[in-house]
């Protein structure tokens, strides 16, 4: 058995107008990867690839110990895959959808979890999915992966255009399936805090390409925001591992990347008194992380 | 074909069962109206049957095809264990079949109402099964372009044209001396002119069928 979950090395895709380059990916099983991107960025195109369902231009991917996409349909047995932009038969109702998932995997699929779900998620069983909201529909898509039970989770931005209520459903269940330390899961959102609240390894990616790719606690220890006071008129000199530094007068806020004590100490002797040290939440880190890729390629 | 195909087949056929038994009933009804002495009635009868080929047709490529794509219901059953090839292959036996079954009934009832009534001639025979063979090769050519191009206008348009080719088939076909000489007697006489017919059609099918395997067989990108 594969020690990870998936593998993507030197996977590449080239459209007229985007390219995805270069990815090296890997989620050992078991791993929670939370994969974060604007709009655009590549995320569903990464994702759809591992589904097999695009073919990469350059690359191997294997999944579950699959090569994709020949040999999809056998890792998609295990897969279960949620995506924002996925619906289900308007005219069927869910018991329908639930009837045809057991036949489907009538050795994966658990009847009395699909009901525990069916109730918890407050969903009604002969609904018909055109009647159901937004919120529902997502619910439906999630009960249906889940109770086939499988080894490999993929979300594709599951909670856009959830209402808040909805969304703290999804990500509960969402969190009582990370328990199961046997499953991994794939999360790609452009919501940092879904991301940071459940994964416990992050990936950026920005213009088709990881910016960077660390468990969480990494990230949130390698960032800060510094506020400084100089007390001379002269500035203070910084490195290459500020990455912004805004200034207001006499006050000077710095972000800081690969952050250590003896940064602040440097800056106290240049005659700077270090007013507050903050962490950056997961967002400002993910702003800045791309913002120093942009203006590295850039320069 | 592996058990996965197969329910995709069953869903597709499920999922239309109702509209399905309706233009059969349809269908039914205008063999009917076909037994009518009445010219008024046996035309309507004839009007209904051809439209209710069409439509069947029309249905199941429109609702388990171009619907599936733009309902974004794909993403789900391609999360599903099958790939390009195999849903290319539930797609074509869930649509060829049902259609099939649907025109072979109605093929056999137009023989019934042909050969049974003694006001129809006989020799219409040569020109209905030509012309529901065409039907046979519009739909085939539909399925195509709709799993091929994978575009809900596309096939919007070539249904269009199809149905417009049809009367154009239909003028075209009676125009063949060697067909409507025998149009209106009481001979049954397949002669080569009939039987290159049939012949270009039933290769037409195969064709289109083997083109449709190939492309989608070739295709890397599904999404």
């Amino acid at each position: 058995m594969s020690d990870f979950a998936f593998q993507m090395q030197h996977v590449a895709k080239q459209y007229p107008h985007f390219q995805l380059n270069a990815i090296d990916l890997q989620l050992p099983t078991g791993g929670i990867m939370g994969l974060i991107g604007p709009n655009g960025a590549g995320k569903s195109t990464l994702i759809r690839m591992l589904m097999g369902l695009i073919s990469a231009d350059k690359g191997e991917i294997e999944v579950l110990g699959h090569n994709i996409p020949q040999q999809q349909a056998l890792a998609k047995a295990q897969i279960g895959f949620v995506s924002e932009d996925m619906r289900l038969y308007k005219n069927a109702t869910l018991q329908w959808h639930m009837d045809f998932m057991r036949k489907v995997f009538p050795d994966q699929w658990n009847e009395k979890y699909s009901l525990d779900l069916l109730s918890k998620f407050d969903l009604i069983s002969h609904q018909k999915i055109k009647g159901m909201s937004h919120g529902q529909r997502v619910k439906s898509s999630l009960l249906l992966m889940l109770a086939r039970q499988p080894k490999l989770l993929i979300f594709d931005e599951p909670t856009t255009g959830l209402d808040p209520v909805a969304r703290k459903e999804v990500l509960n269940e969402m969190m009582v399936v990370l328990n199961d330390e046997g499953r991994s899961i794939l999360f790609s959102s452009h919501n940092t805090q879904d991301v940071e609240q459940l994964s416990d390894q992050i990936t950026f990616i920005d213009r088709g390409s990881i910016v960077s790719s660390n468990d969480k606690e990494s990230f949130i220890e390698n960032w800060r925001r510094i506020r400084l006071h100089t007390t001379t008129d002269h500035g203070i000199t910084v490195g290459s591992h500020v990455k912004e530094v805004i200034t207001q007068g006499r006050n000077t806020t710095l972000i800081v990347q690969h952050f250590n004590e003896a940064m602040l100490a440097e800056w106290t002797q240049q005659g700077a008194a270090v007013q507050q040290v903050e962490y950056m939440s997961l967002e400002e880190i993910f702003v800045a992380e791309v913002e120093a890729k942009r203006s590295g390629v850039s320069a | 074909m592996n058990r996965i195909t197969k329910r995709l087949i069953i869903k597709d056929i499920q999922l239309n069962t109702i509209p399905l038994g309706l233009y059969l009933l349809l269908g039914f009804l205008s063999l009917w109206l076909l037994t009518s002495s009445q010219l008024g009635v046996f035309n309507t009868g004839a009007v209904i049957m051809l439209s209710m080929v069409i439509i069947t047709g029309i249905h199941m490529i429109t609702t388990t095809v171009t619907n599936e794509r733009s309902d974004q219901v794909l993403p789900f059953i391609m999360s599903l264990p099958v790939t390009f090839v195999q849903y290319t292959h539930a797609k074509i036996c869930a649509n060829f079949g049902v259609f099939l079954v649907y025109w072979l009934m109605m093929l056999g009832g137009l023989m019934w109402v042909i050969f049974g009534q003694e006001k129809v001639p006989d020799g219409l025979a040569i020109f209905t099964v030509i012309l529901l063979l065409e039907m046979l090769v519009m739909f085939t050519l539909l399925l195509a372009v709709g799993l091929i191009s994978e575009s809900q206008n596309i096939t919007i348009v070539v249904m269009s044209v199809t149905n417009i080719g049809l009367s154009l088939f239909m003028f075209w076909l009676s125009g063949f001396e060697a067909i409507n000489t025998y149009m209106q007697t009481e001979q049954v006489v397949w002669n080569s002119t009939a039987l290159t017919f049939v012949a270009v059609e039933l290769i037409l099918v195969v064709v289109l069928l083997a083109i449709t395997y190939v492309v989608q067989a070739r295709k890397k990108d599904f999404l």
